[in-house]
């Protein structure tokens, strides 16, 4: 094979980082690429027997059978509601709470506060779900029952089965269940922050809160973006299990979403064609949203994943 | 108006506030789950366990240890957490870092044909087929190797490597003759131990709570990690399907269940927890610097 | 340039590497039989098919012959010993009544779909699926493709006792034959009335007592009652802490038949035949259904029904119950209420008759429970003997067998003539059991999805006095016709797939909105309900039930 110039320099130079990449490229091809030839059974009319090279193709039979279903919209609108209100206000918790827990000057305080922000991470959504239910049961809850003695709420709220609470509850409890463990790469960030930069501006004269704003947060600004663009790819992919066990007949028109929807036709129905056509649509929109983010982000950040 | 020093002073105890808030809010649901592993499950379903156990008694626990298969639970996660998370580790440095050098030829296409993945997959059926293809049912080198990098991690890890190791380290290293892999070694992993740690923790805690490919890929029983033999109890603790085939359950017995759900938590995070402060001190601040001038 | 040459090299890779994935056809799985040489299967064994004429299950006992083994792939929940049928006791033995050995594939109920389903495409099919509970829909797909072994040309010569069944009841055949002829898979079938009605109203002898008050006929006596269970202190705390009613979360569905709604039975959600004129309809379009929501909006927002209904259901039954709490429980069993107070309930012996006289239990089960809980798949070579091995399950004999374990071992005929678990197997009972785990122990009751029949002879749970009163009560309410399982033509599917799903799944909701206040019930919000159901294609739903009904019952008039 014949390389060009710059080829045979990179070569030269890397020829040992290359070495190191292949595994990583084999693995790729085997347990990614290979599988991913899947995909092509959106187009097909999927039988299991036949296998997905012998199935009929459909072309976009699937699509036009999602577009036009009537729970599309609704199904695509709820999703992106949710996430979007997860992107406002779960996004930006793990970023204050680092922050906080970097101005806290006792080093115990601080390891103690990390490590039990860092646990509910480990307890599991039905777990989750399940302790919601008790503390916001509208006759025994201890949250109905602050609400109503401090006079907030009238009479007791249905919050874990009205539809008007589902994305207030499922964002709260996602907040309280992962911003610890989501701050834990900010945490790291902070650490790579130079002291220096800190004793040169104290000697500056610089106010903590200043020194914040103008060290601290730049510092990590690099690490917020690469999250941020991140989670734009996952705008689309609300988890499946946690919306499915908190929902009820009563929520279901707001908390039905791609994830749920596609869990109940290719799972329950066994229409893999169909679910994996959803799923598709799916990855397609992330993927565009994901490259617009990231051309975006290099243009005004300077920071991009490739 | 506050000069400099008051200034500080009041920014202390807004910052104190807020972790008192955060602490509380926080640390109450933790409590209510420990409380209700201990109490008498009657007052869970009654709601009358709010913040301290009831009638305290270890009814939940000794069942969750009389089960022979949480030891052999605990072991199998243990291994896969360690040789997983070994090679876990391992790939995506080998991954990460050779991509994160700017000069590096070809870069942009491999981290493109990488990231890919994170959105487009062949789906359950396509694995399974593959993963059968390559011998591995039943095997559990099926648990180690699908995910044996996550795109995500290494993404992570590379940004770190371009934003937080400064560039004239490596060059300085090379002009010393050092080979690139040599200053990948010893002179960009021991400065980015934070990164290090961080993912180690993502994929051990990873590893730690996956159940599904093992429902998926093993059959043997003794194979199985501790999320699944978990799962199981807590799965026979929702009572649901009963009233399909015969019911009349004693209280006793369904009150057992109410608490095992509690104590199972506790089971299988402690260990996680205990071993979460021994890594924060990877955090501090200083390390890395320190490293850096030594 | 060069980018591209790498795409190339790349996509050469790529290909290789699936064809590799796609020529790896090797490996196929090999049983332990003895080589299989000598068509031992097909020998008429033992008491096999000649006895069959004789009386229900005598002398038609399990069927043994050459050892051979089966693999079977299963549903298994975990509440079976180590989450493995091999270890159950009524299987042991039945390894040695038939000399089959079975090589159990366990799949947990989490993952038994996606695992069915690989086993399917990556060509490891087992022998036999078990307990899998196939839908008629795939059933059929699945028998078209050739996966799965078609029984019709079997059951005569090697299922005898299941035969029988399906000659002497209707309603089995129908069900699970599909368009084009073909049986793929054995049902549950449930032949004892307790089986048949699972939602029963059991009320509080005690709280009906406090409320002064005559057991209700009518729909507005029920209400009545409640509210005056509401308002009487029958637990004599002080507080008016009475719950009048609970149920499962859809507590509404229950009440369908009060309004002249879902008149054919419990295998049908949305769609059911107008009981005057047999007109097939989606009955949530009708202004009869208008008058139900109200109702039901009537009990929720007037505080007669748990509130927390659409959340807890019937978990909370058991605490509530022993607080003395309840007034009403809609349920199958009464197994959530605590030993000590189950006397004071009493099952309702009728359905309440709504305004318009309707007085119909909607939820009452054909002879059938659920389909597709045993097929044969094409690699089986012994289809005979695997289908004569579940066959033995559809006599009175094997149904004991397989519902309560070995006669002798796990129960015997008590001294008063019933039947009971022996004192040895009770004594296995630990009080962290449930009933399930308790059986699994040596039967393979628990679980459901049984390919087996269930008679009158069992004992436990929906076979406990007043919950088998109750039941045989209200069967006297339910429609004269109960649409059974339908198997649906390919066609029909495409429909009943997906827009029969979503107009369900829309109903669910707007009901439920409803019923709970969170919407008012206008008439310009009644208008658009019906609209939207009609531009969902529910025409096209009905039409797919037309043509299948036809295909059941010939002619319109007994839809």
């Amino acid at each position: 094979m014949k390389l060009s110039a710059s080829w045979r320099k990179a070569l030269a130079k890397y020829w040992q980082l290359y070495l190191l990449l292949l595994p990583v490229i084999a693995y790729y091809i085997i347990f990614k690429y290979v599988p991913m030839f899947g995909v092509q059974i959106a187009f097909r009319d999927y039988k299991l027997r036949v296998g997905m090279w012998g199935s009929e193709w459909v072309g976009f039979k699937h699509f036009i059978r999602f577009f036009t279903s009537p729970n599309c919209w609704p199904t695509i609108s709820n999703t992106l509601w949710l996430s979007f209100l997860s992107l406002i206000f779960c996004f930006p918790f793990p970023i204050f709470l680092a922050l906080v827990f970097n101005e806290l000057r006792s080093p115990r305080l601080k390891k103690t506060m990390q490590t039990i922000t860092y646990a509910p991470h480990f307890i599991s959504t039905i777990v989750v779900v399940a302790m919601l239910m008790a503390m916001c049961s509208t006759s025994t809850g201890i949250v109905n029952t602050l609400l109503v003695n401090l006079g907030l709420a009238k009479e007791p709220l249905y919050l874990m089965g009205s539809g008007r609470y589902f994305r207030m509850m499922y964002i709260i409890s996602g907040i309280w269940q992962n911003a610890g463990w989501n701050a834990i790469i900010f945490i790291s960030a902070l650490a790579a922050i130079d002291q220096e930069i800190y004793e040169a501006a104290r000697v500056d004269g610089a106010s903590r809160l200043q020194q914040l704003f103008y060290i601290t947060l730049p510092g990590i600004v690099p690490t917020i973006v690469i999250m941020l663009i991140l989670e734009c790819g996952r705008v689309l992919n609300i988890g499946f299990e946690k919306v499915y066990v908190m929902q009820t007949d009563l929520n279901l028109a707001v908390s039905e979403v791609i994830s749920t929807y596609t869990y109940k036709i290719g799972l329950e129905r066994l229409e893999y064609d169909y679910a994996t056509a959803i799923g598709l649509f799916n990855s397609v929109i992330s993927f565009i949203l994901l490259i617009t983010v990231n051309s975006i982000s290099k243009k005004l950040t300077e920071t991009s994943l490739w | 108006m506050l000069n400099n020093n008051q200034k500080d002073r009041l920014f202390q105890w807004v910052i104190n506030l807020i972790t008192l808030i955060i602490a509380i809010v926080t640390i109450y649901p933790l409590i209510y789950v420990v409380s209700a592993s201990v109490s008498n499950p009657v007052h869970i379903l009654s709601g009358k366990v709010w913040l301290w156990p009831v009638e305290p008694t270890l009814t939940a626990y000794s069942r969750v240890f009389k089960s022979a298969n949480i030891l052999i639970g605990y072991r199998n996660t243990v291994l896969y957490a360690f040789f997983g998370t070994l090679t876990n580790v391992v790939l995506t440095i080998m991954a990460a870092y050779p991509l994160s050098l700017p000069d590096l030829k070809g870069r942009n296409f491999v981290t493109f044909f990488i990231t890919f993945t994170m959105f487009f997959s062949g789906g359950m059926i396509p694995s399974y087929i593959n993963v059968k293809n390559l011998g591995l049912l039943n095997n559990p080198l099926a648990i180690i190797l699908p995910g044996a990098i996550n795109a995500t991690n290494m993404l992570i890890m590379r940004n770190y490597f371009i934003n937080s190791v400064p560039g004239s380290l490596r060059e300085a290293a090379s002009i010393d003759g050092s080979s690139p892999i040599g200053t990948m070694l010893k002179i960009v992993l021991p400065v980015s131990k934070p990164i290090l740690v961080v993912i180690t923790l993502y994929y051990l805690v990873g590893h730690w709570n996956s159940y599904f490919d093992a429902m998926m890929y093993l059959r043997d029983t003794k194979y199985f990690p501790l999320q699944v033999f978990l799962r199981q109890i807590l799965v026979l603790s929702q009572m649901g399907d009963m009233a399909e085939t015969s019911g009349v359950d004693d209280m006793t017995t369904v009150l057992i269940y109410a608490a095992l759900k509690y104590a199972i938590i506790v089971v299988s995070a402690a260990p996680l927890l205990i071993l979460y402060p021994m890594v924060q001190r990877f955090f501090e601040k200083g390390i890395m610097m320190g490293s850096i001038k030594g | 340039m060069k980018s591209k040459r790498i795409i190339a090299l790349v996509t050469a890779m790529l290909t290789a590497a699936s064809l590799a994935s796609c020529n790896s056809s090797s490996g196929t799985p090999q049983s332990s039989a003895p080589n299989s040489s000598t068509p031992q299967s097909s020998e008429p064994s033992s008491s096999g098919g000649s006895e069959s004429s004789s009386a229900p299950g005598a002398g038609s006992g399990p069927v043994s012959g050459d050892p051979i083994t089966l693999r079977v792939l299963a549903r298994t929940p975990s509440f079976y010993p180590n989450q493995d049928f091999g270890q159950v006791g009524n299987m042991m033995a039945y390894e040695e009544m038939t000399n089959i050995h079975i090589e159990w594939e366990n799949v947990d109920p989490g993952v038994f779909n996606n695992t069915l389903a690989a086993a399917i495409a990556s060509d490891t099919l087992p022998d036999v699926i078990l307990k899998g509970s196939i839908s008629n829909t795939n059933l059929s797909d699945w028998g078209s493709q050739g996966i799965l072994v078609d029984l019709s040309g079997y059951i005569d010569e090697y299922a005898p006792n299941f035969k029988k069944l399906m000659d002497e009841n209707d309603g089995i055949a129908q069900a699970i034959t599909s368009p084009e002829g073909g049986i793929y898979g054995l049902p549950q079938v449930i032949l004892s009335p307790a089986m048949r009605a699972p939602t029963k109203l059991y009320i509080n002898k005690k709280a009906l007592a406090a409320a002064e008050v005559e057991l209700p006929k009518t729909m507005d006596e029920f209400y009545d009652m409640l509210v005056a269970m509401r308002d009487a202190d029958y637990n004599g705390n002080g507080q008016k802490d009475e719950i009048p009613f609970i149920a499962g979360s859809s507590f509404y569905t229950g009440f369908h038949g009060s309004f002249g709604l879902r008149t054919r039975g419990a295998h049908h959600d949305i769609v059911d035949a107008d009981p005057e004129t047999h007109e097939v309809r989606i009955f949530a379009a009708t202004e009869n259904y208008r008058k139900f929501l109200e109702f039901m909006a009537k009990m929720y927002q007037n505080g007669v029904v748990y509130p927390e209904i659409f959340t807890e259901g019937v978990k909370n039954v058991s605490v509530l119950a022993a607080e003395q709490k309840l007034g009403v429980i809609m349920d199958t069993t009464l197994y959530n209420v605590p030993t000590e107070y189950v006397d004071d309930w009493e099952g309702l012996k009728l359905w309440p008759a709504g305004p318009d006289g309707y007085d119909i239990a909607s939820n009452v089960r054909s002879v059938l429970h659920s389909v597709g809980n045993f097929a044969i798949t094409a690699d089986c070579e012994y289809p005979e003997r695997a289908l004569q091995w579940a066959d033995y399950f559809y006599s009175e004999e094997g149904s004991l067998f397989y519902h309560a374990g070995v006669e002798g071992v796990n129960w015997e005929k008590k001294s008063d003539g019933t039947l009971g678990y022996t004192d040895e197997t009770q004594a296995t009972r630990t009080a962290e059991m449930t009933q399930d785990s308790f059986i699994a122990q040596f039967a393979m009751w628990p679980g459901g999805r049984n390919p087996a029949v269930m008679l009158d002879n069992l004992w436990g749970g929906e076979y406990e006095a007043e919950p088998a009163a109750t039941a045989s009560a209200l069967l006297d309410y339910a429609s004269d016709t109960i649409w059974p399982f339908f198997a649906w033509t390919d066609e029909e599917n495409e429909v009943i797939g997906t827009i029969h799903d979503d107009i369900k799944s829309y109903i669910t909701s707007s009901t439920a909105q409803i019923v709970a206040g969170e919407v008012q019930l206008t008439d310009e919000w009644w208008n658009s309900f019906v609209a939207q159901i009609e531009s969902m294609d529910a025409d096209k739903v009905i039409d797919a039930y037309t043509s299948a009904l036809t295909r059941v019952y010939g002619d319109s008039s007994k839809f």
